[in-house]
């Protein structure tokens, strides 16, 4: 079983098993590969963690904590001038700064000057 | 220091309006005796106002399962309610015509409240709220006041903007020191004066402040919370280089478990790329 909270999960994995609401009504059945509008219907039942799993494995290095990434120094200068202003002991600015390291910017956009 | 807020927008001439059409649609729509017909015949007379209908009707947002061909059919689709701030929208893209382009970087501000008006919506979703195009249009001109400044204060405005990417200042505090008000104190009273709805002016001029609001709380914690997303999305896209710490209470307020964030920020991606194309695309 690989149960995994909402946030953990990537678009594309699919449902081992299974997902009811609390009073056992049937949500999403096994075998969807999650898209945006499942990660929505679960969010709107109140689902906070589900058994899913990546089709392909995966490069087990590829890090998804943010502590490891600033530990390592593995931020970008792109992503540390972004956050330069802020506290990131909040959790919102804590969970925004770990997106930040794992995804790129839309478009690509020189924001320098 | 000089400047006073109120005249500055007095004289500010060049930004304009929104046009009469506007208002004709609203009271159309408000009577109980119009017809669909009538509110369309209404829309028809701007060939650009149409087409931007028909095309947002016609786009994923809907997920119309058949091809919108008619405005009464758009109308259906997309529903009254909606319609007015939609229109509202065509036209608020008309005003970022007026960014002086040796100044700013115009893509780079359209992209920055698209994505604003995107994360308004998504996080709107999130929550629950119904009226989900008032808070993309909110997101929209949010950032309005920073017109207003690089037109009227040119010069000024380039300063602040350079302390931005200095990083010695947020844009917005650099403008307070220095005006004793903001692009947001600035955006929302001109939102005001152009008498757009209280849900919309209210949180545009307390987006940067929004312990400041005194009513339309949520809406307020809703545009503060979805810029800062979209300046993540972007990268730091927009006028401002840097983000600013989020309002405490106005994250509290939003009441969504910090979990949620990731898939938010997913979510708003995806349709941030629809957004673009949709208003880039001719």
């Amino acid at each position: 079983m690989t149960i995994r909270r909402i946030n953990q999960i990537e678009l594309g994995m699919v449902l081992k098993g299974d997902v009811c609401d609390k009073s056992g009504r049937l949500l999403l059945a096994k075998g969807v590969s999650i898209t945006e509008r499942h990660i929505m219907v679960l969010m709107t039942w109140g689902v906070t963690e589900v058994d899913a799993d990546r089709v392909q494995a995966v490069d087990e290095d590829a890090v998804s904590d943010a502590t490891t990434l600033i530990n390592r120094g593995s931020t970008s200068p792109q992503v540390e001038a972004l956050f330069s202003h802020v506290d990131i002991n909040h959790p919102l600015m804590k969970e925004l700064f770990y997106y930040c390291c794992r995804n790129q910017p839309l478009e690509g956009e020189d924001h320098g000057g | 220091m000089g400047v006073e807020m109120e005249q500055l927008l007095d004289d500010t001439h060049e930004i304009g309006s929104f046009p009469a059409i506007v208002n004709r649609i609203n009271i159309a729509i408000a009577d109980p005796r119009s017809s669909l017909d009538a509110i369309a015949a209404i829309i028809n007379e701007d060939p650009g106002l149409s087409a931007r209908l028909m095309k947002i009707a016609n786009s994923s947002f809907y997920g119309f399962p058949f091809p919108v061909d008619t405005i009464t059919r758009a109308m259906t689709v997309v529903g009254t309610r909606q319609l007015k701030d939609l229109v509202l929208a065509t036209y608020a893209i008309d005003l970022f015509a007026k960014v002086p382009e040796n100044l700013v970087d115009v893509r780079s501000f359209w992209y920055h409240s698209i994505a604003c008006g995107v994360m308004s919506r998504v996080i709107a979703t999130a929550i629950r709220d119904s009226n989900l195009e008032r808070y993309y249009l909110c997101g929209l001109l949010h950032d309005i006041g920073h017109i207003i400044l690089f037109v009227r204060l040119p010069e000024q405005a380039t300063t602040f903007l350079k302390a931005d990417r200095a990083g010695s200042l947020l844009i917005h505090h650099a403008e307070e020191q220095a005006l004793g008000f903001n692009h947001a104190d600035l955006g929302g009273r001109l939102m005001e004066r152009w008498l757009l709805p209280a849900d919309i002016h209210v949180p545009i001029r307390n987006h940067h402040a929004p312990h400041r609001s005194t009513d339309h709380l949520l809406e307020t914690a809703v545009l503060h919370v979805a810029e800062i997303m979209a300046n993540c999305l972007l990268g730091g896209g927009g006028l401002e280089s840097r983000l600013a710490q989020v309002d405490a209470d106005a994250w509290k307020r939003i009441n969504l478990p910090e979990s949620a964030v990731p898939s938010l920020m997913d979510i708003g991606r995806g349709q941030l790329s629809d957004a673009i194309k949709l208003f880039f695309e001719e």
